[in-house]
């Protein structure tokens, strides 16, 4: 059987700091199965992107175990299997767009010719075509993100990890990448692990949505959401997801207060 | 993508230097200054032509030691940001005594830099060196470490290795940083080296900045001011221009990493 996406048993996270200790993760156990959507909400500061960072192996948990991919996440990072994405689109501004989208496959040392013929596969699938050879200055906050997504993409990721990556930019562009997102995930199917602070946007995207309360975080309440795939952006309109919607708030209230 | 074009500030900062030009040759002939306390810009002008072989044969051990010792200052401060960069340490360490070497007048150590080393070449691109080598350490290490923790780890989940860290991201990112204290260091280079010629030396346009005024020549004097601001200027415009084709995203300040 197929090891989970990333899976995390009994997770707890305390950071060290000057005054004393605070506790950021307390007791998390949730596995992702492999090609699965789920969300992670929570109110802020509850540890949402700690969660991430204990995937990225960015951060290692103070007690309880991390599995990605059914490895550790050193070894799954050294073997490139998950790439993440972060609001901040971090491109590097000398570098264009493809030079941009190239950098993950020049790190693990692909040959030249793989390296264009995959950065342009991955343009193309975020829509970027025709911007090969701009710079970041010149692109508008969506297409950066684009860029960051079309980055991540390039080394066949079986897991994204994404922290609220579409937090910056206006309703509109959110409302399109999220279109947009869905329709890469569909065609790569990487499991995907979401933080966000939009419930509409968490109802629309996930298989599940995980609403984590507030700090120390641990699980408060688990949402499936059962919406038909594919989904198209008037689902955000229906009664289903307006009754999901209402449901994963009163979560979050509950999750805010406990 | 704007290409390089003379624009509007280098029409007002030759406008600028018109005016002052003009401004003096009015005020030393509605004065009637003396030669000697100030020559008009005309007069300085018919120096450089009578002068010019004299001129130009010691402009060149200047402009040769002002550039070794552009580089060789510029060099090692590179290469030390990089060692304090890899290594807090070592920055902590070595950067106090980088900063007493900043102290030490130059005009003092010039002398013994003479004992050390001879009154050839060495000398004096050793002060060009030193007078170089200061902003650009400062400089340097601001630039290699202007990135933030997000590109950091970005870098980590993509298993980039110091070394393509330093390559790819941390020197690229310090370019901006490094030509600012390149243009300072263009011009005080050629100051350092100058300076420098003032003491057992037999050519340079310091050796000839310190026989004029013995001979009394103030003309010749002036037009070695004059030379040597060129020669000051010339490299200022090398290391703009380097600027201009390196770092063509100089202007796209919002998309810092």
């Amino acid at each position: 059987m197929t090891p989970p996406a990333v899976e995390f048993a009994s997770c707890g996270v305390t950071f060290r700091s000057g005054a004393g200790t605070v506790e950021a993760l307390h007791d998390v156990s949730l596995a992702v199965a492999p090609g699965e959507f789920v969300s992670l909400i929570g109110p802020s500061g509850c540890g949402k992107s700690t969660l991430l960072r204990l995937a990225a192996d960015v951060l290692s948990p103070t007690s309880g175990t991390v599995r990605v991919l059914g490895d550790t996440p050193t070894a799954a990072r050294r073997a490139r299997r998950f790439s993440m994405v972060f609001q901040d689109p971090a491109l590097l501004p000398w570098r264009t767009v493809q030079q941009n989208v190239e950098l993950p496959l020049e790190l693990a040392g692909r040959p030249r010719a793989v390296r264009r013929t995959r950065a342009a596969e991955t343009i193309e699938l975020v829509g970027l075509a025709g911007f090969e050879r701009a710079r970041p200055a010149q692109l508008s906050g969506g297409m950066r993100q684009r860029t960051a997504i079309a980055r991540a993409l390039t080394l066949e990721p079986s897991l994204l990890l994404m922290d609220e990556p579409f937090a910056a930019v206006d309703e509109i562009t959110r409302d399109r990448l999220n279109v947009e997102l869905l329709r890469i995930w569909e065609r790569t199917r990487a499991a995907i692990l979401f933080v966000t602070h939009s419930i509409e946007e968490a109802v629309y995207l996930s298989d599940r949505i995980v609403v984590l309360s507030r700090r120390p975080g641990r699980i408060s309440a688990e949402l499936h959401i059962d919406l038909p795939r594919p989904r198209g952006l008037e689902v955000k309109r229906t009664q289903a997801a307006f009754e999901l919607t209402s449901r994963a708030r009163v979560a979050l209230e509950r999750a805010s207060e406990a | 993508m704007r290409r390089w074009r003379p624009g509007l500030p280098w029409l007002l900062a030759l406008a600028g230097v018109t005016v002052l030009l003009l401004a003096w040759e009015a005020a030393v002939r509605a004065l009637k200054v003396p030669l000697y306390i100030l020559p008009a810009p005309t007069d300085i002008w018919r120096q450089l032509g009578r002068d010019w072989p004299l001129l130009l044969r010691h402009a060149r051990p200047t402009a040769i030691e002002a550039a070794g010792g552009f580089a060789i200052g510029n060099g090692v401060a590179i290469a030390l940001a990089v060692a304090f960069v890899h290594s807090p340490p070592l920055e902590r360490t070595l950067f106090p005594v980088a900063i007493a070497l900043r102290t030490i007048p130059l005009v003092a150590i010039t002398p013994l830099l003479v004992v050390w080393l001879g009154n050839g070449y060495a000398p004096k691109i050793a002060i060009a060196a030193l007078i170089s080598f200061f902003p650009t350490l400062v400089n340097m290490v601001r630039g290699l470490s202007a990135l933030d923790r997000r590109a950091l780890d970005l870098l980590r989940t993509y298993s980039a290795t110091w070394w393509q860290v330093l390559v790819k991201v941390r020197l690229p990112a310090s370019l901006p940083y490094l030509f600012a204290s390149l243009k300072i260091s263009a011009t005080s280079a050629v100051l350092g080296a100058v300076v420098a010629e003032w003491i057992g030396s037999d050519r340079g346009l310091g050796y000839l900045v310190v026989a004029s005024t013995f001979e009394f020549r103030i003309a010749r004097l002036w037009a070695t001011i004059a030379v040597s601001t060129a020669v000051a200027l010339l490299g200022f415009l090398v290391v703009v221009v380097a600027e201009r084709l390196l770092v063509p995203w100089r202007d796209d300040v919002s998309t810092q990493p």
